[in-house]
């Protein structure tokens, strides 16, 4: 008992994890503030920024198992034998691990939680497992020291976890088994966290177990890595995404439809302001035609949410539809200057056309005017050229719109103009006394480079 | 006669300790022991003497080169044989090849010459028939004998030793200073010791040192008399702290106790008194 | 630098770590599906960068600190060994996987990393576990940017190797030589 608590006063003051910490904290907190909080994502989130100090945690407890590898003659004419030594770190440091994962995960949700407003929901069975997941890495740590003799063990197991999270994010291959899947699809239903925390935990207990059969065959520590394993590998076996929540209906707010995904409830608020400047300068008889936006990956509202980069996206798309634009060259139209413009309200014109208007053929290499947004917050993400969906346009449109930017009476003379506008038959040299700009025409034909 | 090694005002402190302060010294031919209890800044010294820690303040100066400059310090290294208080070793290489590549370090680029003078060293400190040994499978005695090779390779003009005899048997130690008086008689040589016996048998000079500073410099016969008429025989136990000698009497140090008889002073007496200075004189 | 010097040192390191790491990088590269070969030559770039941080622990860094043959010459040897074999293995690794060249600054960078921080540890501790510090400067760049591969990392490579040069210093630094 004595040597646990010298185990865990040692382990306590280990700078390694807490510096693993505040680094995970700064890493994650800083990332976490780029997106608009989705508690579900950011709890993953979380716990995945947690497992760096899983990472030193591990190494941590090697070392402390290790110390009489290290020191043998001193400790071995020790009356305390070496099984109590492993025992007290097997006690010690999964204590301080979780203790220190709890001290990175808590403040990260609080983070999110209280920027709302938040989509999804806190899931603390989830938060849990970052806990039990640096607990688990005390005891791979104490036993990797007590199997293998090198300090170099644990940082292959470290890697291995990394390529497992990196290369196989969600879960592909080897499923609810992983130690962790740090990805998570919408689509497939909430995950099951309360059983994956159980088989984590009956993991550790096992592992630590082992550690402790390095010290000879003893009916205990056999007994207990045997049940553990064998109540934790059915259990996980038959582990899958639990029944999918009921859909939610549409809101109607500032004359538009809304229809999240459940859980997603809060974001309305926050999409109907983003997309306020646009909603409050078209008269409200233009909206009423407007399809309902749809949290799928064509319905328009998006499933994540970078600020400053996402709003543009959902403004591209309602301002393409009020307009009544339909795709396909678009250039010199009143319409496509309008819808411009209203994209401008969101977001600003400051970009130029797109020189090109198919894909290129390696996508990270967008041209200018191409837009990005994210898909998931993982780093998959949508490139398309443009900041109307389908709609090409050219330089000169962006022009014209800018001009109409600048002028700070153009609501008013758009919202009396509004049919003509957004007749496609009305070309902008038609509409540029209704709309008080001196125009400009295209160079080119519609699509082509300048 | 020109000191070899001169230190003046050397100060340096790790963190909040100060391992030295204000330390002068000048040491030339001959052997010179270093006494002093456990942290009294022996190591640090050394260190610093081997060029192998730059001191905070103070200068230092061997053959009249300053090891601050680089070719300087590099020409001083050349003429030096260091052994550290803990110099480690690989186990794996054998006793000849961890002796080589200390050579090669040490510019003895010739490969005849080399094993000649490996061999040469290995036979000074008695381990010419264990050269094929691993030095994992060599005994702890041996294995500082070995270390102590090492500092002896290229005859050097300066010797700096830390702790050399720290696990040597009795014939091993008498070897060892036979070794060194012979070496110092044409050569530099310093080292630091716990024995007092190394130093009474070995050393021309002595310098005592407590919590970074030097508080004795002279011959062991004078550190031997700063004891003179506080060595004290007993037949019955005196108060204090005593001990007992050979002849069943009671040795003691400082005021005299009731019915005691004087007693020849040593190195050990004049240290201990030196050390202990402030209680014996209160 | 004495060419006598490169025996003796090559067997002083400590080969282990890599002698893991080098068969597990070419047969992950080797076995693992294509469409993973990018990720696996990078996780593969900086489990040799960490396993041969190992390298840089020297058991006789005291009873060799005063010799003439200088401390840097001794670290720099060890350097150029070690990453030669993470480069190779590294390099046989990148060719069965056959994914793009792009991702070799990255891994140059990550073995600078751990040079440097186990390079800085050794000098200051000493112990086998002290290379571990290796792995910490490589974990700590990896977590923050591993999304983004690509040419820059050759800039970081410059700083690195004066960090790495600084920490193979002499124990004992010097003012520089007055004319
Ligand atoms: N690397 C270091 N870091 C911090 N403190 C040190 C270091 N080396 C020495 N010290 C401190 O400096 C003081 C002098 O130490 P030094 O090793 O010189 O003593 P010493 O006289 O050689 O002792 P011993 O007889 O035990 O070898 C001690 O208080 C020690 O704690
Ligand atoms: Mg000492």
């Amino acid at each position: 008992m004595t040597l646990t608590v010298f185990e865990l006063r040692r382990m306590l003051r280990n700078p390694l994890i807490w510096a693993a910490a505040v680094l995970a904290i700064a890493l994650e907190g800083v990332r976490a503030a780029q997106w608009w909080p989705d508690l579900t994502v950011v709890t993953l989130r979380a716990v995945t920024a947690s497992t760096l100090v899983a990472g030193a945690v591990l190494v941590a407890a090697n070392l402390a198992a290790g110390r009489d590898r290290r020191f043998p003659e001193t400790l071995a004419a020790l009356p305390g034998r070496a099984p109590s030594r492993t025992r007290a770190v097997l006690l010690a440091a999964p204590v301080v691990g979780a203790l220190a994962a709890a001290v990175v995960i808590v403040p990260l949700v609080l983070y999110g939680h209280l920027r709302g407003p938040a989509a999804g929901s806190l899931d603390v069975w989830e938060a849990l497992n970052g806990v039990a997941l640096a607990a688990l890495a005390a005891t791979v740590g104490a036993a990797l020291a007590r199997w293998t003799p090198w300090p170099f063990t644990p940082l292959l197991v470290i890697f291995a976890f990394l390529a497992l999270i990196f290369v196989n994010g969600l879960g592909e291959y080897g499923g609810w088994a992983l130690p962790w899947i740090p990805l998570h699809d919408p689509t497939l239903g909430p995950r099951p966290s309360a059983l994956h925390l159980l088989y984590l935990l009956l993991l550790a207990v096992a592992i630590g177990a082992v550690a402790l059969l390095r010290h000879g065959l003893r009916l205990v520590p056999a007994a207990v890595a045997a049940v553990a394993t064998a109540i934790a590998v059915p259990a996980i076996a038959q582990a899958d995404y639990l029944p999918k929540p009921p859909p939610v209906a549409c809101r109607q707010l500032d004359g538009l439809s809304f229809c999240p995904r459940a859980g997603y409830e809060p974001w309305v608020g926050r999409w109907a302001a983003a997309l306020r400047p646009i909603t409050s300068a078209v008269p409200p008889e233009a909206l009423a035609d407007m399809p309902a936006l749809r949290q799928d990956t064509f319905g328009g509202l998006p499933q994540v949410w970078l600020t400053g980069v996402t709003e543009m996206s959902v403004a591209g798309r309602v301002a393409t539809g009020v307009a009544g634009l339909e795709g396909g060259p678009a250039c010199g139209k009143a319409q496509t200057v309008v819808a411009l413009w209203l994209t401008g309200l969101v977001s600003g014109l400051e970009e130029s056309a797109p020189a090109d208007w198919t894909r290129p053929p390696d996508p990270i290499e967008k041209g200018p005017g191409w837009h990005e947004y994210p898909l998931t917050d993982s780093g998959r993400s949508s490139v398309s050229p443009g900041r109307l969906p389908g709609v090409v346009y050219d330089g000169a449109d962006l022009v014209n719109a800018r001009a109409l930017l600048a002028d700070p009476g153009a609501a008013v003379k758009v919202r009396a103009n509004w049919a003509v506008l957004t007749d496609p038959a009305t070309t902008t040299e038609q509409a540029a006394p209704l709309l008080g700009i001196a125009p400009i025409g295209g160079a080119k034909a519609c699509g082509e480079a300048e | 006669m020109e000191p070899t090694l001169t230190v003046h005002d050397l100060t340096r402190r790790f963190g909040r300790r100060t391992a030295l302060e204000g330390v002068s010294l000048a040491f030339g031919r001959g052997v010179t022991g270093l006494l002093g209890p456990n942290g009294a800044g022996k190591t640090t010294l050394i260190r610093v003497l081997a060029t192998t820690l730059a001191p905070d303040a103070g200068r230092v100066a061997a053959f009249g080169l300053d090891p601050a400059d680089r070719e300087q310090r590099l020409a001083i290294r050349r003429r030096l044989g260091y052994l550290p208080q803990s110099p480690g070793a690989y186990p794996h290489f054998t006793a000849f090849e961890l002796v080589e590549y200390v050579a090669i370090l040490k510019e003895i680029d010739d490969r005849r010459a080399r094993h000649d003078e490996v061999r040469r060293v290995l036979a000074e400190v008695d381990l010419g028939d264990r050269a094929h040994t691993k030095v994992r499978r060599l005994s702890g005695g041996m294995r500082q004998r070995l270390a102590l090779a090492q500092a002896l390779l290229g005859d050097p003009d300066l010797l700096i030793l830390d702790e050399p005899t720290v696990g040597l048997d009795p014939e091993q130690r008498m070897r060892f200073r036979a070794l060194l008086s012979r070496l110092g008689a044409s050569r530099t040589v310093l080292l630091s010791t716990h024995q007092t016996e190394d130093v009474t048998t070995l050393c021309e000079r002595v310098v005592v040192m407590r919590t970074g500073g030097v508080v004795f410099e002279g011959t062991p016969g004078e550190l031997a008399a700063q004891a003179a008429g506080q060595v004290w025989l007993t037949t019955t136990p005196p108060e204090g702290t005593f001990w007992r000698t050979p002849d069943g009497r009671y040795r003691t140090l400082g005021h005299r106790p009731p019915a005691a008889v004087p007693g020849e002073p040593g190195v050990e007496d004049g240290y201990l008194l030196l050390l202990g200075g402030e209680q014996v004189a209160a | 630098m004495n060419g006598a010097l490169v025996v003796p040192l090559g067997r002083a390191i400590d080969w282990a770590p890599l002698a893991v790491a080098a068969p597990l990088a070419v047969a992950g590269a080797w076995l693992v599906p294509a469409e993973f070969g990018v990720a696996v030559v990078r996780a593969a770039g900086a489990v040799l960068a960490s396993a041969a941080a190992f390298a840089l622990v020297d058991g006789m860094a005291a009873a060799t600190a005063a010799t003439p043959v200088p401390r840097w010459v001794r670290q720099w040897a060890r350097t150029l060994m070690a990453s030669l074999v993470a480069g190779a293995a590294w390099a046989l690794a990148w060719r069965l996987a056959g994914v793009p060249g792009v991702l070799a600054g990255e891994a140059v960078v990550a073995l600078l990393l751990a040079l440097a921080g186990a390079g800085w540890a050794v000098r200051h501790v000493e112990g086998r576990a002290v290379a571990l510090a290796g792995a910490v400067p490589v974990l700590a760049c990896g977590a923050g940017t591993w999304a983004t591969p690509g040419q820059g990392w050759w800039l970081a490579a410059g700083p690195l190797v004066l960090v790495v040069a600084v920490a193979h210093r002499d124990a004992r630094p010097v003012r520089p030589s007055r004319p």
